[in-house]
Protein backbone atom coordinates (compact mmCIF):
# COMPACT_ATOMS: atom_id res chain seq x y z
CA UNK A 1 0.00 0.00 0.00
CA UNK A 2 1.32 3.41 -0.79
CA UNK A 3 1.45 6.44 1.54
CA UNK A 4 -1.35 8.22 0.06
CA UNK A 5 -3.41 4.97 0.10
CA UNK A 6 -2.43 4.80 3.51
CA UNK A 7 -3.36 8.22 4.59
CA UNK A 8 -6.35 8.24 2.90
CA UNK A 9 -7.81 4.49 4.36
CA UNK A 10 -6.91 6.23 7.96
CA UNK A 11 -8.60 9.91 6.73
CA UNK A 12 -11.30 9.82 4.49
CA UNK A 13 -13.62 8.54 7.20
CA UNK A 14 -12.71 12.16 8.74
CA UNK A 15 -14.49 13.77 6.18
CA UNK A 16 -17.56 14.86 7.33
CA UNK A 17 -16.36 15.95 10.29
CA UNK A 18 -13.98 18.29 8.94
CA UNK A 19 -16.58 19.67 6.09
CA UNK A 20 -18.78 20.64 9.22
CA UNK A 21 -16.21 22.52 10.67
CA UNK A 22 -14.81 24.08 8.25
CA UNK A 23 -18.81 25.03 7.54
CA UNK A 24 -18.64 26.76 10.85
CA UNK A 25 -15.57 28.28 10.20
CA UNK A 26 -16.15 30.01 6.53
CA UNK A 27 -19.37 31.19 5.04
CA UNK A 28 -19.34 30.11 1.68
CA UNK A 29 -19.86 25.91 0.90
CA UNK A 30 -16.89 26.83 -1.98
CA UNK A 31 -14.74 28.00 0.32
CA UNK A 32 -15.32 25.70 3.00
CA UNK A 33 -14.69 22.64 0.40
CA UNK A 34 -11.36 24.82 -0.26
CA UNK A 35 -10.90 24.64 3.29
CA UNK A 36 -11.13 20.73 3.90
CA UNK A 37 -9.06 20.57 0.95
CA UNK A 38 -6.09 22.50 2.34
CA UNK A 39 -6.80 20.22 5.98
CA UNK A 40 -6.19 17.30 3.92
CA UNK A 41 -3.19 18.60 2.36
CA UNK A 42 -1.62 19.85 5.17
CA UNK A 43 -2.53 16.62 6.88
CA UNK A 44 -0.63 14.36 4.01
CA UNK A 45 2.49 16.55 4.51
CA UNK A 46 2.63 16.32 7.52
CA UNK A 47 1.67 12.49 7.53
CA UNK A 48 4.65 12.52 4.79
CA UNK A 49 7.20 13.71 7.30
CA UNK A 50 5.95 10.73 9.20
CA UNK A 51 3.65 13.02 12.33
CA UNK A 52 1.08 9.89 12.62
CA UNK A 53 -1.30 10.67 15.66
CA UNK A 54 -2.85 7.81 17.24
CA UNK A 55 -6.12 9.46 16.70
CA UNK A 56 -7.04 10.54 13.66
CA UNK A 57 -10.27 12.91 14.00
CA UNK A 58 -9.17 15.02 16.62
CA UNK A 59 -6.22 15.50 14.87
CA UNK A 60 -7.95 16.49 11.48
CA UNK A 61 -10.19 19.05 13.53
CA UNK A 62 -7.28 20.50 15.12
CA UNK A 63 -5.64 21.05 11.76
CA UNK A 64 -9.09 22.85 10.18
CA UNK A 65 -9.58 24.74 13.10
CA UNK A 66 -6.16 26.19 13.08
CA UNK A 67 -6.08 26.64 8.95
CA UNK A 68 -9.31 28.11 9.19
CA UNK A 69 -8.59 30.10 12.03
CA UNK A 70 -4.82 31.70 10.74
CA UNK A 71 -5.83 34.06 7.74
CA UNK A 72 -7.91 31.11 5.07
CA UNK A 73 -11.07 33.21 5.51
CA UNK A 74 -9.10 36.26 4.41
CA UNK A 75 -8.76 34.56 1.17
CA UNK A 76 -12.49 33.61 0.98
CA UNK A 77 -14.08 34.62 -2.25
CA UNK A 78 -17.38 35.97 -1.28
CA UNK A 79 -19.03 38.07 1.30
CA UNK A 80 -20.92 36.53 4.02
CA UNK A 81 -24.82 37.56 3.13
CA UNK A 82 -24.57 35.55 0.14
CA UNK A 83 -24.47 32.29 2.70
CA UNK A 84 -27.36 33.13 4.46
CA UNK A 85 -29.97 32.45 1.57
CA UNK A 86 -28.03 29.09 0.82
CA UNK A 87 -30.23 25.86 1.67
CA UNK A 88 -28.63 23.01 3.71
CA UNK A 89 -29.36 19.32 3.73
CA UNK A 90 -30.25 18.32 7.30
CA UNK A 91 -30.39 15.07 8.98
CA UNK A 92 -33.22 12.94 9.15
CA UNK A 93 -35.92 13.25 11.25
CA UNK A 94 -36.62 10.60 14.52
CA UNK A 95 -40.12 11.68 16.47
CA UNK A 96 -42.73 14.67 16.98
CA UNK A 97 -39.75 16.95 18.29
CA UNK A 98 -37.74 15.99 15.48
CA UNK A 99 -40.23 16.48 13.25
CA UNK A 100 -40.54 19.90 14.30
CA UNK A 101 -37.18 20.33 14.43
CA UNK A 102 -36.76 19.13 11.06
CA UNK A 103 -39.53 21.14 9.52
CA UNK A 104 -37.60 24.81 10.91
CA UNK A 105 -36.49 26.89 7.83
CA UNK A 106 -33.56 25.57 7.49
CA UNK A 107 -32.24 28.98 6.46
CA UNK A 108 -32.79 29.84 9.81
CA UNK A 109 -31.17 27.39 11.30
CA UNK A 110 -28.12 27.94 9.63
CA UNK A 111 -28.66 31.99 9.44
CA UNK A 112 -29.17 31.78 13.46
CA UNK A 113 -25.61 29.76 13.74
CA UNK A 114 -23.91 32.14 12.03
CA UNK A 115 -25.41 34.82 14.61
CA UNK A 116 -23.21 33.03 16.98
CA UNK A 117 -19.96 34.45 18.02
CA UNK A 118 -17.54 32.17 16.26
CA UNK A 119 -16.00 30.81 18.86
CA UNK A 120 -19.29 29.70 20.39
CA UNK A 121 -20.11 28.08 17.07
CA UNK A 122 -17.01 26.41 17.04
CA UNK A 123 -17.20 24.92 20.68
CA UNK A 124 -20.67 23.72 19.77
CA UNK A 125 -19.52 22.21 16.03
CA UNK A 126 -16.67 20.45 17.87
CA UNK A 127 -18.83 19.00 21.10
CA UNK A 128 -21.86 18.74 20.00
CA UNK A 129 -21.31 17.57 16.07
CA UNK A 130 -18.38 15.94 16.55
CA UNK A 131 -18.74 14.13 19.70
CA UNK A 132 -15.60 15.26 21.16
CA UNK A 133 -15.29 15.88 25.45
CA UNK A 134 -14.65 19.35 26.71
CA UNK A 135 -11.29 18.76 27.79
CA UNK A 136 -10.52 17.31 24.18
CA UNK A 137 -12.09 20.91 22.51
CA UNK A 138 -9.77 22.89 25.59
CA UNK A 139 -6.89 21.12 24.10
CA UNK A 140 -7.79 21.63 20.11
CA UNK A 141 -8.63 25.14 21.04
CA UNK A 142 -5.74 26.37 23.28
CA UNK A 143 -8.33 27.57 26.33
CA UNK A 144 -9.53 26.51 29.85
CA UNK A 145 -12.37 23.96 30.12
CA UNK A 146 -14.53 26.43 31.61
CA UNK A 147 -14.03 28.48 28.61
CA UNK A 148 -15.18 25.77 26.51
CA UNK A 149 -18.35 25.30 29.17
CA UNK A 150 -19.07 28.55 29.23
CA UNK A 151 -19.02 28.97 25.37
CA UNK A 152 -21.28 25.78 25.09
CA UNK A 153 -23.99 26.88 27.45
CA UNK A 154 -24.14 30.99 25.83
CA UNK A 155 -24.10 29.10 22.58
CA UNK A 156 -26.75 26.64 22.70
CA UNK A 157 -28.66 28.87 24.58
CA UNK A 158 -28.58 31.55 22.46
CA UNK A 159 -29.42 29.14 19.32
CA UNK A 160 -32.38 27.95 21.15
CA UNK A 161 -33.52 31.10 22.23
CA UNK A 162 -33.34 32.50 18.59
CA UNK A 163 -35.17 29.23 16.83
CA UNK A 164 -37.82 28.29 20.27
CA UNK A 165 -40.59 30.29 18.69
CA UNK A 166 -40.18 28.64 14.92
CA UNK A 167 -40.30 25.09 16.46
CA UNK A 168 -43.39 25.96 18.98
CA UNK A 169 -45.08 27.02 15.76
CA UNK A 170 -44.40 23.69 13.78
CA UNK A 171 -45.47 21.70 17.01
CA UNK A 172 -48.77 23.43 17.19
CA UNK B 1 -34.67 26.41 50.62
CA UNK B 2 -32.75 25.80 47.21
CA UNK B 3 -30.28 22.65 47.27
CA UNK B 4 -27.52 23.31 45.60
CA UNK B 5 -24.01 21.28 44.56
CA UNK B 6 -20.93 22.51 46.18
CA UNK B 7 -19.23 25.56 43.90
CA UNK B 8 -22.30 25.86 42.13
CA UNK B 9 -21.91 27.36 38.53
CA UNK B 10 -25.09 27.41 36.40
CA UNK B 11 -23.34 28.07 33.36
CA UNK B 12 -20.14 25.08 33.75
CA UNK B 13 -22.84 23.12 35.44
CA UNK B 14 -25.33 22.79 32.76
CA UNK B 15 -23.32 22.66 30.23
CA UNK B 16 -20.77 19.50 31.87
CA UNK B 17 -24.32 17.90 32.67
CA UNK B 18 -25.22 18.17 29.39
CA UNK B 19 -22.15 17.02 27.46
CA UNK B 20 -22.71 13.76 30.24
CA UNK B 21 -19.29 14.89 31.97
CA UNK B 22 -20.35 14.97 35.48
CA UNK B 23 -19.05 12.66 37.80
CA UNK B 24 -21.89 10.04 38.77
CA UNK B 25 -22.30 11.57 42.40
CA UNK B 26 -22.25 15.28 40.50
CA UNK B 27 -25.21 13.84 38.21
CA UNK B 28 -27.02 13.31 41.07
CA UNK B 29 -26.31 16.13 43.01
CA UNK B 30 -27.23 18.35 39.69
CA UNK B 31 -30.49 16.56 39.13
CA UNK B 32 -31.42 16.83 42.87
CA UNK B 33 -30.68 20.42 42.92
CA UNK B 34 -32.64 20.68 39.58
CA UNK B 35 -36.00 19.67 41.30
CA UNK B 36 -35.73 22.62 43.18
CA UNK B 37 -34.28 25.18 41.08
CA UNK B 38 -36.39 26.72 38.58
CA UNK B 39 -33.93 29.02 36.60
CA UNK B 40 -30.90 25.73 35.78
CA UNK B 41 -34.25 23.41 34.97
CA UNK B 42 -35.32 26.10 31.98
CA UNK B 43 -31.58 26.99 31.35
CA UNK B 44 -30.89 22.74 30.68
CA UNK B 45 -34.17 22.50 28.72
CA UNK B 46 -32.73 25.59 26.84
CA UNK B 47 -29.49 23.96 26.07
CA UNK B 48 -31.14 20.64 25.04
CA UNK B 49 -32.99 21.85 22.63
CA UNK B 50 -29.78 24.08 21.75
CA UNK B 51 -28.13 20.77 21.28
CA UNK B 52 -30.85 19.39 18.97
CA UNK B 53 -30.68 22.24 16.61
CA UNK B 54 -27.02 21.83 16.43
CA UNK B 55 -27.63 18.11 15.67
CA UNK B 56 -29.68 19.17 12.50
CA UNK B 57 -27.44 21.25 11.24
CA UNK B 58 -24.97 18.20 10.83
CA UNK B 59 -24.40 18.13 6.65
CA UNK B 60 -22.65 15.27 4.71
CA UNK B 61 -19.84 16.07 2.74
CA UNK B 62 -20.12 16.93 -1.45
CA UNK B 63 -19.52 13.24 -3.11
CA UNK B 64 -17.10 14.97 -5.20
CA UNK B 65 -15.02 16.25 -2.29
CA UNK B 66 -13.89 12.36 -1.69
CA UNK B 67 -12.54 12.71 -5.22
CA UNK B 68 -10.96 16.03 -5.37
CA UNK B 69 -9.70 15.18 -1.83
CA UNK B 70 -7.76 12.08 -3.53
CA UNK B 71 -6.59 13.62 -6.43
CA UNK B 72 -5.37 17.12 -4.78
CA UNK B 73 -3.29 14.14 -2.18
CA UNK B 74 -2.20 12.52 -5.40
CA UNK B 75 -0.85 14.77 -6.89
CA UNK B 76 0.96 16.27 -4.03
CA UNK B 77 3.58 12.94 -4.87
CA UNK B 78 5.58 10.86 -2.14
CA UNK B 79 6.72 14.09 -0.75
CA UNK B 80 11.21 15.02 -0.74
CA UNK B 81 13.81 12.63 -0.08
CA UNK B 82 16.25 14.58 0.62
CA UNK B 83 15.05 14.44 4.14
CA UNK B 84 14.94 10.60 4.52
CA UNK B 85 18.66 10.40 4.82
CA UNK B 86 19.06 13.75 7.56
CA UNK B 87 15.89 11.45 9.25
CA UNK B 88 17.95 8.07 9.44
CA UNK B 89 20.78 9.65 10.96
CA UNK B 90 18.75 11.50 13.23
CA UNK B 91 17.27 7.79 14.03
CA UNK B 92 20.94 5.73 14.31
CA UNK B 93 21.66 8.08 16.78
CA UNK B 94 18.71 7.82 19.10
CA UNK B 95 18.46 4.32 18.41
CA UNK B 96 19.44 3.52 22.24
CA UNK B 97 16.83 5.86 23.62
CA UNK B 98 14.04 4.18 21.60
CA UNK B 99 14.81 0.66 22.08
CA UNK B 100 14.31 1.99 25.57
CA UNK B 101 11.15 3.58 25.29
CA UNK B 102 9.91 0.51 22.42
CA UNK B 103 8.49 -1.48 25.30
CA UNK B 104 6.30 1.27 26.81
CA UNK B 105 4.94 2.85 22.79
CA UNK B 106 4.17 -1.00 22.18
CA UNK B 107 2.04 -1.26 24.93
CA UNK B 108 0.33 2.22 24.03
CA UNK B 109 0.27 1.48 19.76
CA UNK B 110 -2.01 -1.66 19.38
CA UNK B 111 -3.81 -1.71 16.26
CA UNK B 112 -6.98 -2.95 16.31
CA UNK B 113 -9.04 -4.61 13.92
CA UNK B 114 -10.51 -2.43 10.50
CA UNK B 115 -13.44 -2.90 11.57
CA UNK B 116 -13.38 -1.73 15.19
CA UNK B 117 -11.10 1.25 14.23
CA UNK B 118 -13.99 2.20 11.95
CA UNK B 119 -16.37 1.51 14.60
CA UNK B 120 -14.53 3.87 16.84
CA UNK B 121 -13.93 6.53 13.96
CA UNK B 122 -18.19 6.49 13.39
CA UNK B 123 -18.45 7.11 17.17
CA UNK B 124 -15.78 9.48 17.50
CA UNK B 125 -17.67 11.42 14.32
CA UNK B 126 -20.98 9.94 13.14
CA UNK B 127 -20.97 9.25 9.81
CA UNK B 128 -23.82 9.99 8.10
CA UNK B 129 -25.28 7.13 7.44
CA UNK B 130 -25.73 5.61 3.33
CA UNK B 131 -29.34 4.85 4.13
CA UNK B 132 -31.74 3.92 6.22
CA UNK B 133 -31.49 0.87 9.15
CA UNK B 134 -32.18 -2.26 8.09
CA UNK B 135 -33.62 -3.29 11.75
CA UNK B 136 -35.81 -1.25 13.79
CA UNK B 137 -33.95 0.82 16.04
CA UNK B 138 -34.05 -1.08 20.00
CA UNK B 139 -36.18 0.78 22.73
CA UNK B 140 -33.55 1.72 25.24
CA UNK B 141 -36.11 4.13 27.04
CA UNK B 142 -35.93 1.83 29.95
CA UNK B 143 -32.17 3.04 30.72
CA UNK B 144 -32.99 6.50 30.17
CA UNK B 145 -32.03 6.70 26.44
CA UNK B 146 -33.11 8.28 23.49
CA UNK B 147 -32.49 7.95 20.08
CA UNK B 148 -31.00 10.70 17.71
CA UNK B 149 -29.63 8.77 14.42
CA UNK B 150 -29.64 5.65 12.81
CA UNK B 151 -29.10 4.30 9.47
CA UNK B 152 -26.86 1.81 7.73
CA UNK B 153 -23.69 1.72 7.61
CA UNK B 154 -20.28 -0.07 6.71
CA UNK B 155 -17.69 -0.33 9.20
CA UNK B 156 -14.78 -1.50 6.55
CA UNK B 157 -16.43 -4.44 4.62
CA UNK B 158 -18.61 -5.05 7.44
CA UNK B 159 -22.81 -3.86 7.01
CA UNK B 160 -24.12 -2.44 10.19
CA UNK B 161 -26.76 -0.98 11.40
CA UNK B 162 -26.21 2.28 13.47
CA UNK B 163 -27.41 3.58 16.23
CA UNK B 164 -26.90 6.61 17.72
CA UNK B 165 -28.84 7.23 22.03
CA UNK B 166 -27.85 10.08 24.29
CA UNK B 167 -27.95 9.41 27.57
CA UNK B 168 -31.05 11.40 30.28
CA UNK B 169 -28.01 13.26 31.09
CA UNK B 170 -26.89 13.85 27.78
CA UNK B 171 -24.03 10.98 27.31
CA UNK B 172 -23.29 9.74 23.89
CA UNK B 173 -23.48 5.65 23.08
CA UNK B 174 -23.45 3.88 19.79
CA UNK B 175 -25.19 0.73 18.93
CA UNK B 176 -24.14 -1.53 15.97
CA UNK B 177 -25.98 -4.48 14.99
CA UNK B 178 -24.37 -7.12 12.22
CA UNK B 179 -25.62 -10.38 11.28
CA UNK B 180 -21.82 -11.33 11.68
CA UNK B 181 -19.75 -11.40 14.56
CA UNK B 182 -17.63 -8.53 15.50
CA UNK B 183 -14.05 -9.05 15.78
CA UNK B 184 -12.82 -9.05 18.87
CA UNK B 185 -10.57 -5.35 20.09
CA UNK B 186 -7.19 -5.47 20.87
CA UNK B 187 -6.85 -5.38 24.56
CA UNK B 188 -10.12 -6.90 24.83
CA UNK B 189 -11.12 -9.00 28.37
CA UNK B 190 -14.19 -11.48 28.55
CA UNK B 191 -17.34 -9.55 29.60
CA UNK B 192 -19.58 -11.30 32.31
CA UNK B 193 -22.53 -9.46 31.55
CA UNK B 194 -26.11 -10.92 29.73
CA UNK B 195 -24.64 -11.09 26.37
CA UNK B 196 -21.01 -13.46 27.14
CA UNK B 197 -18.85 -11.36 25.05
CA UNK B 198 -16.17 -8.95 25.30
CA UNK B 199 -15.15 -5.40 26.43
CA UNK B 200 -12.22 -3.29 25.72
CA UNK B 201 -10.86 0.25 25.78
CA UNK B 202 -8.89 1.93 22.53
CA UNK B 203 -8.66 5.55 21.86
CA UNK B 204 -10.53 6.82 25.26
CA UNK B 205 -13.40 4.79 24.07
CA UNK B 206 -15.20 2.22 25.81
CA UNK B 207 -16.30 -1.16 23.40
CA UNK B 208 -19.00 -3.29 24.81
CA UNK B 209 -19.62 -6.14 22.74
CA UNK B 210 -22.51 -9.59 22.79
CA UNK B 211 -23.77 -11.93 20.37
CA UNK B 212 -26.98 -12.50 22.01
CA UNK B 213 -29.76 -11.96 20.58
CA UNK B 214 -28.04 -10.83 17.75
CA UNK B 215 -24.21 -9.34 16.89
CA UNK B 216 -23.80 -6.06 18.79
CA UNK B 217 -21.32 -4.07 19.69
CA UNK B 218 -21.66 -0.16 22.11
CA UNK B 219 -19.02 1.93 21.71
CA UNK B 220 -19.31 5.62 24.11
CA UNK B 221 -16.87 7.19 26.53
CA UNK B 222 -18.79 6.22 29.49
CA UNK B 223 -18.42 2.21 30.60
CA UNK B 224 -21.59 3.04 33.29
CA UNK B 225 -23.21 4.34 30.22
CA UNK B 226 -22.60 1.47 28.29
CA UNK B 227 -23.39 -1.18 30.86
CA UNK B 228 -26.61 0.85 31.85
CA UNK B 229 -27.57 0.43 27.53
CA UNK B 230 -26.51 -3.24 27.37
CA UNK B 231 -29.16 -4.04 30.51
CA UNK B 232 -31.68 -1.84 28.46
CA UNK B 233 -31.10 -3.90 25.23
CA UNK B 234 -31.67 -6.83 27.18
CA UNK B 235 -34.80 -5.59 28.28
CA UNK B 236 -36.20 -4.35 25.52
CA UNK B 237 -36.09 -7.65 23.60
CA UNK B 238 -36.98 -5.93 20.59
CA UNK B 239 -36.77 -8.23 17.22
CA UNK B 240 -33.52 -8.02 16.06
CA UNK B 241 -33.30 -10.80 13.16
CA UNK B 242 -29.92 -11.36 11.54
Amino acid sequence: MTESEDFLRATLGSMDLVYNIARRLVARQEDAEDLVQETYLAAYRAWLDHRRPRNVAPWMATICLNLGRSGFRHRARRPLEVVLTEDVAVAAPHGPEQEALSALDRRALRRALWLLPEEQRIAIALVDLAGFSTAEVARTMGTPRGTVLSRLFRGRRTLALLLESQVREHES
Amino acid sequence: MISRPPHHDPERDVAAYIAGELSPKGVQRFEAHLLDCDRCWREVELNRSGRRMAEWSWEAAPAHLRENVRAAVALLGPGPRRRARWRLVALSATTLISMLLAAVLVSHSVSQPRVIEAALAFSRAPITPAGPAERPAPDLSAGGFELVREGVTRLESMPADAFVYRGSSGGRVVLFLASAAFPEAAGATEHGGMAQGWAARADGLFLLCGSRPTSFLFVGTDAQLLRRAERALAAARVSMGG
